[in-house]
């Protein structure tokens, strides 16, 4: 499988600021289907902000 | 085999997918193709040992992003066409066994965002034009997999039901300047014997125009074109309604109540659709609980239901229904 990236997605339309930030890992499978894996870590402060990709 | 045949008299496009005849169909406890991979276990769908929420493309679709050749050739009157799209699986949780109604609001929360996402991410492909976020539940809805999910389809066209809802949406908009949506919500709430349950930024009720016993709808009290237009405030207000909702159908018949739940929003044609207002439909096939509702001759053949119910009962006992979050 080819790993495309982790991407911190960024809040929709925030109106306060988030308590966790949404991580997304998306996996190409050998057949071409996506497959994709959401998790919820904690909002830093000290992290750039959401919408900027995350380096792994 | 998979494409789009036209059926010029009903003006509406047929899906044919043979290739789904072979999905996997009740599979034994143990054998489940969408729990994670157990060590040293069958390799599933998903090849982890836990997550918080996964997506993947299924491995059985009705439209696919890279559709083969038709099995047959249209003609000018039955034109056929590549059955272009996405179907994509939602896993709600690791655990094979429980529902959606299990989750607790947090939790349901985060599937808003990852509804959100999808909505966005399929939205955004340009051949794209509605994003359908849906969930069969239940045998009695011909559920194949118990392990509780959802589905989105991405569809290439504009379904018939969705654009038959946004032709009367632009016509009344056209005509006051207003929602349809908003209208008939303002007109609801003012009557309130309809009403299920509400908080500060949802209401559900079963419509005055209900075709199913206990067919709820739940309804954006403002008006927000799609999910993707819900800020933290409304995603968590929509996670908890939904919950209550879903916990008043189990306590109706004391078991998890089958449902088709299915989601009404923008299109992502591109196109302007002032009239759009998200909303979420339920249709639950019982209508006691050892009686369905099924979709016999008048409504297969003429298309207009009959409801053996009165809503504004069937919303009283839905009401009285004690839930705790």
């Amino acid at each position: 499988m080819e790993r495309e990236g982790e991407t911190i997605v960024p809040n929709i339309t925030s109106q306060t600021p988030p308590t966790t930030v949404m991580v997304k890992e998306t996996v190409v499978r050998e057949d071409g289907r996506l497959l994709i894996y959401y998790r919820f870590v904690p909002a830093n402060p000290g992290e750039p902000p959401a919408n900027q990709k995350a380096s792994r | 085999m998979s494409e789009l045949r036209w059926n010029p008299i009903a003006e509406e496009w047929v899906v044919t997918a043979t290739h789904r005849q072979d999905r996997t169909f009740m599979p034994p406890a143990g054998y489940c193709p969408i729990c994670p991979t157990a060590p040293g276990g069958f390799p599933t769908e998903v090849p982890a040992e836990t997550y918080e929420y996964v997506v993947f493309e299924n491995k059985f679709p009705s439209f696919k992003r890279e559709p083969g050749d038709p099995a047959v050739q249209g003609t000018e009157l039955m034109p056929v066409r590549p059955s272009t799209g996405i179907c994509e699986v939602v896993l709600y949780t690791p655990q094979h066994s429980g529902t959606l109604a299990d989750r607790s609001v947090e939790e349901t929360e985060r599937l808003v965002q990852v509804w959100q996402d999808r909505y966005q991410e399929l939205g955004a492909r340009p051949e794209i034009e509605y994003v359908f976020i849906f969930e069969n539940k239940g045998e009695a809805i011909g559920v194949t997999l118990p392990h509780p999910h959802g589905q989105i389809y991405a569809f290439s066209y504009l379904p018939p039901k969705i654009e038959r809802e946004l032709e009367s949406q632009a016509k009344h908009h056209a005509r006051t300047g207003r929602c349809l949506h908003c209208d008939v919500l303002a007109e609801e709430l003012a009557d309130g014997r309809r009403i299920v349950a509400e908080n500060a930024h949802f209401v559900t009720l079963i419509p005055f125009y209900a075709r199913y016993p206990y067919e709820v709808h739940l309804y954006a009290r403002s008006h927000l074109p799609s999910i993707a237009d819900f800020g933290p405030a409304e995603r968590l207000a929509f996670a908890e309604l939904l919950k209550r909702v879903m916990l008043k159908y189990d306590g109706l018949f004391g078991f998890s109540l089958p449902y088709m739940m299915v989601m009404h929003q923008q299109p992502t044609d591109g196109r302007a659709h002032p009239g759009c207002h998200f909303h979420v439909e339920f249709y639950p096939p019982h209508r006691t609980a050892q009686k369905l509702k099924f979709l016999a001759g008048c409504e297969s053949g003429a298309g207009t239901f009959i409801n053996d119910t009165l809503p504004e009962e069937k919303a009283a006992e839905l009401r009285a229904i004690a839930v705790t979050l």
